[in-house]
């Protein structure tokens, strides 16, 4: 069980300031999806908007099929997950654990306890007292053991040490696997989690920047080394998204598609063609305008 | 969830601070009672009313900033939690009412059998056990009107965050200024003998209002509930 994700011409104003302007987009039901963007692009203000914690003004938001505010629905199915301030919460973990079936009626609490053993996560302490990465281990514990529909994960491993992050991942693909649901990471590890992403939406300054599955982006992004007239004359049509020198050799990155045509030419010209990570591809795109 | 149980579980976690509270106001109260029979002062103490308002009214401010944000994130829509609040506002005004009632009416009844003196005046339990029953009403509604002023207080700050929440405290003035005058039944039935000589008026009257008062503060309540912005 899955929901499907529909935006349209979503724009949300904090004061003058406009945080998201005029969003568009679709989202798969069953997939993990990637949200990346820089510091500020809007990211959190969207989650909470899909997680209804907010009313949308401008624009409207469709969560498998219907409007998600105020959608008994629609908000049960709902997680999100993120760095919670814990400081006057002094309930024990096992209550927790034990309390949350009543509020999610897909919650494996046995799953839970066995996430809980492998994070090390101390059943016997309140939450008030667990440390920053036990405390974010224990909210992906219940949001992954709740097995909602749309689990949304907004940095939620911060604190969380490498060994629990690895967890996490190898989680995420055990449990889409077994559970299929619509996942939605926000996240600025982006190299350490972009084999999790099915699909890829980047948000710069509140806009939606691309939308890709994770095949098409890496199809997409390709690395051209070469002398450097030759380079320059391959990529002249090209969208370059950044681009270095060594001595007379020249390596840039270039976003869209390249066909085989293309890129035997290179060859031809002596130029080195390369794929481009995830991430080298949402730095360089993100960072357009600021290139030195 | 259903709503039942969401009101259950609200309700129980309430009663689990109440008891806390009770206890400890029991015993300071028993603490004080030895004292002010041994060195004599603390004449007349106000157990009844200005603790239990205090702790009443933190509980109502906490309705927003922690019961909506908790049971929201754990997929419950605003309106069923409003619902669920509702419900275990008024139940938890009866359970406290009762409490109060019976530790007045303990206590009135064990102290001055074990040799010591009531430290206050206008006892419950002088005026018979019709008293005692219209002082457990009294009771239910003045806690419940304080419920909903926290409530009331604790959303407009949720809300609006602390310059617009301050306005909530001031608009909250009236509310605790008529609760406050409704206690004083001989200051009641004073004003409305202006009004009125019925004395049947003059008894329900400050029900009436207590009402009224009730029914502004629920749909005030809802409607800043009803479409308000949780926060991370």
């Amino acid at each position: 069980m899955s929901y499907s994700i529909e935006v349209s011409d979503l724009t949300v104003y904090y004061k003058n300031f406009k945080a998201l302007d005029q969003l568009n987009f679709k989202l798969s039901p069953g997939k993990v999806h990637g949200i990346l963007g820089r510091n500020g692009a809007g990211k959190t203000t969207l989650l909470m908007y899909l997680a209804s914690f907010h009313k949308a003004k401008h624009g409207t938001i469709v969560i498998d099929g219907e409007d998600p505010f105020e959608n008994e629905r629609i908000i049960q199915g709902t997680s999100f997950i993120y760095e919670k301030d814990n400081t006057y919460h002094y309930d024990k973990i096992d209550k927790i654990i034990k309390s949350i079936h009543y509020f999610r009626p897909h919650f494996d609490e046995a799953y839970a306890r066995d996430l809980a053993k492998r994070f090390k996560i101390p059943m016997k302490k309140s939450v008030d007292q667990l440390s920053r990465g036990q405390s974010s281990a224990l909210q992906i514990t219940i949001g992954l053991a709740s097995r909602t529909p749309l689990t949304i994960f907004d940095e939620a491993y911060l604190g969380m040490d490498a060994p629990a992050r690895e967890l996490f991942y190898k989680e995420i693909l055990l449990e889409q696997e077994r559970y299929p649901r619509t996942i939605l990471f926000s996240t600025h590890l982006v190299s350490e989690m972009e084999y999790l992403f099915d699909e890829v939406l980047i948000i710069d300054n509140g806009k939606v920047l691309l939308q890709e599955t994770n095949e098409q982006l890496l199809e997409k992004g390709h690395s051209i080394t070469g002398p450097k007239e030759n380079v320059e004359a391959f990529t002249k049509t090209l969208k370059v998204i950044h681009e270095e020198m060594l001595g007379r050799t020249k390596s840039v990155m270039v976003y869209g598609h390249l066909p085989e045509q293309e890129q035997r030419k290179a060859v031809e010209l002596g130029l080195e063609i390369g794929t481009l990570s995830i991430n080298n591809l949402f730095i360089h795109l993100t960072r357009e305008g600021e290139e030195a | 969830m259903k709503s039942f149980q969401l009101v259950w579980h609200f309700f129980s976690e309430q009663i689990k601070w109440a008891t806390w509270f009770y206890g400890i106001l029991v015993i300071l109260t028993i603490g004080m009672t030895i004292a002010a029979n041994h060195w004599g002062f603390f004449d007349n103490l106000d157990t009844r009313n200005t603790t239990s308002t205090i702790f009443i009214l933190i509980i109502g401010l906490l309705y927003s900033y922690w019961f909506l944000d908790h049971y929201f994130k754990l997929g419950v829509s605003r309106k069923k939690y409003f619902k669920a609040a509702l419900f275990a506002t008024a139940m938890l005004s009866i359970v406290l009412a009762l409490v109060t009632t019976i530790i007045i009416t303990l206590f009135e009844t064990i102290v001055p059998n074990l040799g010591f003196a009531v430290p206050w005046t206008d006892l419950l339990t002088e005026n018979g056990s019709l008293f005692v029953i219209q002082s457990f009403v009294d009771y239910s509604f003045y806690h419940f009107v304080y419920l909903l002023i926290g409530w009331f207080m604790g959303i407009g700050f949720y809300r609006f965050r602390w310059r617009f929440g301050l306005l909530f405290i001031i608009l909250s003035f009236p509310f605790i200024g008529i609760t406050e005058f409704l206690q004083n039944k001989a200051g009641v039935a004073h004003t409305m003998k202006f009004f009125t000589a019925n004395p049947q008026i003059i008894s329900i009257g400050p029900y009436l209002i207590f009402l009224i008062m009730i029914a502004i503060l629920i749909v005030s309540n809802y409607r800043l509930t009803k479409d308000a912005p949780i926060r991370l």
